[in-house]
């Protein structure tokens, strides 16, 4: 497998391991049913703040770990980005908004449903996860096959 | 059953070979690409952009129809 596609690999991992620690650790014992309105959108507001910051700082830290390893297990430099990596990018890139977008549409109609917030993140946050694992996905499947 | 279409063939292969046996990291280094791209190319799983297609032209030294052509291949049909 090449660079790229052991780079999507490694993404899909970290799309599912990283919100799901950060997100248990975080509501592991805390009732959120016992909260009220502006205290769970304050309470959410603040998670996802907390959560994007991990997040790029993670992703970071995972792009350099994963050049350093692959360069040590290779012997190789790391490939440059060129043209069909942008294009794959993309590619990809349109459908994972596509997603993206669905949840937070989905957040929002649970929220015309009257059901909680918590709900309405839930949904943007799956959204996001689902986005990042096709938009990975779709670009493993183009590494694999090409595209003309 | 097969069908016919058109496809983005390459001879940069054999133009490697004609040019001193030039690996594909060399071309790589030359067209300012990943060595994955060059192998994508020659194997028709990616076509260039024309950009790109000029400058593996000009690392061969030759027109861009020596290098690829637009041909009628046979591909199997899925049904």
């Amino acid at each position: 497998m090449s660079y790229h596609e052991n780079k999507n690999l490694v993404n899909m991992v970290a799309a599912i391991l990283v919100p799901s620690i950060y997100f248990y650790s975080k509501l592991n014992g805390i009732a959120l049913n016992n909260m009220e309105s502006a205290e769970l959108l304050k309470f959410w507001g603040k998670q996802m703040m907390i959560y994007i910051l991990v997040a790029i700082g993670i992703r970071i830290a995972i792009e350099i770990l994963y050049a350093i390893v692959y360069s040590a297990i290779t012997k190789e430099s790391v490939p440059k980005t060129d043209e069909r990596d942008k294009m794959i990018e993309l590619k990809s890139k349109n459908v994972s908004q596509i997603i993206f977008i669905f949840g937070i549409i989905g957040g929002m109609g649970a929220l015309a449903l009257e059901m909680t917030v918590t709900t309405f993140f839930i949904s943007f946050l799956a959204g996001g996860v689902l986005a990042e694992l096709v938009e990975n996905m779709i670009q493993l499947f183009y590494y694999k096959r090409g595209f003309e | 059953m097969k069908k016919q279409k058109y496809k983005i063939q390459n001879n940069i292969r054999t133009l490697r070979f004609m040019n001193g046996e030039m690996t594909q990291q060399q071309l790589a280094e030359k067209v300012d690409v990943s060595r994955q791209t060059i192998v994508a190319i020659e194997k028709g799983k990616y076509s260039p952009t024309l950009e790109l297609s000029f400058k593996i032209s000009h690392v061969f030294n030759v027109p861009l129809h020596e290098v690829f052509s637009y041909e009628i291949v046979e591909v199997k049909s899925k049904c």
